[in-house]
């Protein structure tokens, strides 16, 4: 019979059900917050772009956002892309523009095609639609965020993560998987995940072989 | 809710299981600062978890209503049985898990929800090893 511990979610703190855009709140930089960022696009016409690297907390901000958009009274549909679609899905954009007050959000701007793009601006111009895209680089609508996680950044969100599930990795880890990986916060959970998968097999290997 | 006033807990407690065997145990609850417990659901599922897309499936599941004709007194010990199925297994593995629990939802007549789950193990699949680069 096994001895290990039974599987869990609370195994690994670093799975994807605790590092996942909505799981993981937003960290906001010192002097932002949410509710200044939604006044700040409130501002711009409803209008604004959230450009980063991959993995920097883009799609984190924007689960983080919609709510309070919505709050604020405006019907906010998010579109998702993904795989490198290159065309948008027309008849949620439809049925998006035909709700008062609407915001469209597309996480995943720069996949779209330059066509796609001129045509979603022309379709939410004519709207009088909110138009909120996270991009890899700006592509000229109004930024509304730049985000480029950094080292301590990243400490805060692995001592949020570890606070309640224990992990077997140390600050030494964090560092190096943070120079293997730079501003990518998703690819640098995915290296912890594995350190500390590879750290509980040497613990339990050790533990047994010691029994 | 705290501790102190819910539990969840299996009768056997290695919480390891043969496929088709029958799991037990038992819960009970108190509504904190006297509030009361609106409906309680119990299921027994499994889940993956891991580094990707995230599956789950429900195999048992039943809900306790509080109505004037039943009130539902969560106090004493509530006990439940399952028959466990033949699979998925238990795995823990690299890259994901399989992972089998019973959880317990609670809604008072005020706050939000609590959840309660106690994980188990069904079947005696070995853990992953490490590979040999490790």
């Amino acid at each position: 019979m096994q001895t290990s511990p039974l599987p869990s979610r609370h195994g690994n703190p670093f799975a994807t059900c605790w590092t996942r855009p909505g799981a993981l709140a937003f960290r906001f930089r010192s002097g932002e917050s949410a509710e200044r960022m939604v006044a700040r696009l409130a501002a711009q016409n409803w209008w604004g772009e959230v450009v980063g690297p991959h993995g920097s907390g883009k799609s984190t901000l924007l689960a983080t956002l919609a709510p309070r958009i919505s709050a604020a009274g405006l019907s906010a549909t998010s579109i998702a892309l993904r795989n490198h679609e290159g065309h948008l899905p027309w008849q949620v954009l439809r049925r998006a523009l035909s709700l008062p007050h609407p915001v469209v959000i597309v996480d995943g701007y720069e996949q779209l095609s330059q066509f796609s793009r001129a045509a979603l601006r022309w379709r939410c111009r004519r709207s009088a639609a909110g138009l909120l895209v996270t991009s890899h680089a700006a592509t000229g609508l109004p930024l509304l965020a730049q985000l480029q996680p950094d080292l301590l950044l990243v400490e805060q969100l692995v001592a949020e993560l570890t606070q309640c599930r224990p992990a077997a990795i140390s600050p030494t880890d964090v560092a190096a998987s943070h120079a293997c990986r730079g501003s990518n916060v998703r690819e640098l959970f995915f290296d912890l995940y594995d350190r500390h998968e590879v750290a509980c097999r040497a613990i339990r290997t050790r533990t047994e072989s010691v029994a | 809710m705290n501790s102190d006033n819910k539990l969840l807990k299996l009768e056997r407690s290695s919480g390891v299981y043969e496929p088709g065997e029958r799991m037990s145990g038992y819960f009970l609850a108190e509504g904190s600062q006297g509030q009361s417990i609106r409906a309680a659901e119990l299921s027994v599922l499994w889940y993956t978890s891991g580094q990707g897309e995230e599956d789950f499936e429900i195999h048992h599941f039943e809900r306790l209503v509080d109505d004037p004709g039943r009130p539902l007194d969560l106090r004493t010990p509530r006990r439940f049985a399952v028959v466990l199925p033949p699979s998925p297994l238990s795995y823990e593995g690299r890259i994901v898990k399989v992972c089998w629990c019973v959880r317990l939802r609670l809604f008072p007549r005020q706050g939000p929800e609590m959840v309660e789950e106690a994980a188990f193990r069904l079947g005696d699949v070995p853990a992953a090893p490490m590979t040999v680069e490790e």
